[in-house]
């Protein structure tokens, strides 16, 4: 069986950047019947049904008449999930995103950044989210926005309404049958579709039941080149790299489960080592709420 | 002939108000610039002091807050905001 766990270089990048792409993953034929489907039951308005199901914590329950079941248990997509929130996540929300072409600008002060997580005070645990894209996204198409690295910055979406531009913001353009997951705390926002044709994206979000350590293919653990990909910053953190920094540092420390880890001295000048982040309150209850879940 | 107001909104690295522009957006009571959802990758100017220049005026600058051992390494919202304005006379 091949091993489609993520690779240590892979989860640096998820660390900083707070997702991860995986390209034109989906084959064809899955992707035309997502396709097929989306489109069809939106139509049907079957998949109001599957919504007032959200609560439903089993995945493959909620989703057994659906494709979506099948492309989230291809091996490339379920071990990349399994790298990140473990075996057996809770499935606490999906939903169904088409969008029409744009007929006129009413909308577009609703097109803010957000983040998901409005409630979620975790310091080091995360849920992720898993956007399938069947169909190519242009640029014209308006895909998902992402900021990225905006995972560690707590706000109540509200705060954020009135930002328009950010320096860094990446908006999504993929091959048909992409796959991307991504923090359930990162800056994010969909962008209005001047295409001619609807854009079909579906969201499943995941919660871990076990503690995110260590969870992916740790062979080729190398912790300089984590922290060469830790230190390359984004333009719109300005003058706060520092804290950017020491949060990444602090989330690593979590995951790799090397307490030691630092670069630039930044941790270690400040927390001589491990014991210190043991009695750090935040740290110990994420530590504990992640086992007792 | 009337005026109406322009508000943009910078978002800089420090709190300087020299220092480099990292986000903005521009909300404009004469309706001639309205928001098209847009992505820009360039500020309309890359400092505040940039923008007097251009003769908007400040009218609010962010806040000072003190780091302690509760919110240190706490980050959240875009922390140096500053709101300029200009007056536009419309038809």
């Amino acid at each position: 069986m091949n091993n489609y766990l993520l690779n240590t270089i892979q989860m640096a990048h998820f660390v900083d950047e707070g997702y991860i792409i995986l390209e034109g993953v989906i084959p064809e034929h899955l992707c035309h019947q997502a396709i097929d489907e989306t489109r069809e039951k939106e139509a049907q308005d079957a998949y109001t049904s599957i919504r007032e199901q959200r609560h439903h914590f089993s995945w493959d329950e909620a989703l057994q008449d659906s494709v979506y079941k099948e492309i989230l248990e291809l091996p490339q997509v379920a071990q990349a999930i399994e790298s990140l929130v473990g075996t057996n996540p809770q499935f606490d929300h999906y939903r169904v995103h088409r969008t029409q072409p744009l007929t006129d600008n009413a909308h577009l002060n609703f097109l803010h950044y957000h983040q998901d997580c409005m409630v979620d005070m975790r310091p080091y645990t995360f849920d992720i989210n898993v956007s399938i894209y069947p169909q190519e996204i242009t640029p014209e198409m308006g895909g998902t926005m992402f900021l990225p690295g905006s995972q560690y910055r707590k706000v109540h979406n509200s705060n954020m309404y009135r930002y328009q531009h950010v320096r860094g913001s990446k908006q999504l353009v993929c091959a048909a049958g992409t796959v991307v997951l991504w923090h359930g705390n990162i800056w994010h926002s969909g962008r209005p579709n001047r295409s001619e044709s609807d854009r079909i994206m579906f969201l499943a979000r995941f919660n871990p039941c076990v503690p995110q350590i260590r969870l992916w293919n740790t062979e080729d653990m190398d912790q300089e080149a984590v922290a060469q990909i830790m230190l390359r910053g984004h333009a719109w953190i300005g003058g706060e790299h520092p804290l950017e920094w020491m949060n990444r540092i602090r989330q690593w420390r979590y995951m790799s489960g090397d307490h030691e880890f630092d670069f630039m001295g930044y941790a270690k000048r400040v927390h001589h080592s491990f014991e210190y982040d043991l009695n750090d309150q935040p740290y110990r209850e994420s530590v504990y709420n992640s086992i007792t879940r | 002939m009337s005026q109406r107001q322009r508000i943009l909104i910078m978002y800089l690295s420090t709190a300087c108000l020299a220092s480099e522009t990292t986000a903005w957006a521009e909300y404009d009571g004469t309706g001639k610039h309205p928001y098209t959802g847009a992505m820009e990758t360039e500020p309309p100017y890359w400092s505040v002091l940039e923008a007097m220049k251009d003769g908007w005026r400040v009218i609010q600058f962010p806040s000072d807050q003190a780091a302690t051992s509760e919110n240190a390494y706490r980050t959240g919202p875009f922390p140096f905001e500053f709101i300029l304005e200009k007056l536009e006379d419309v038809a």
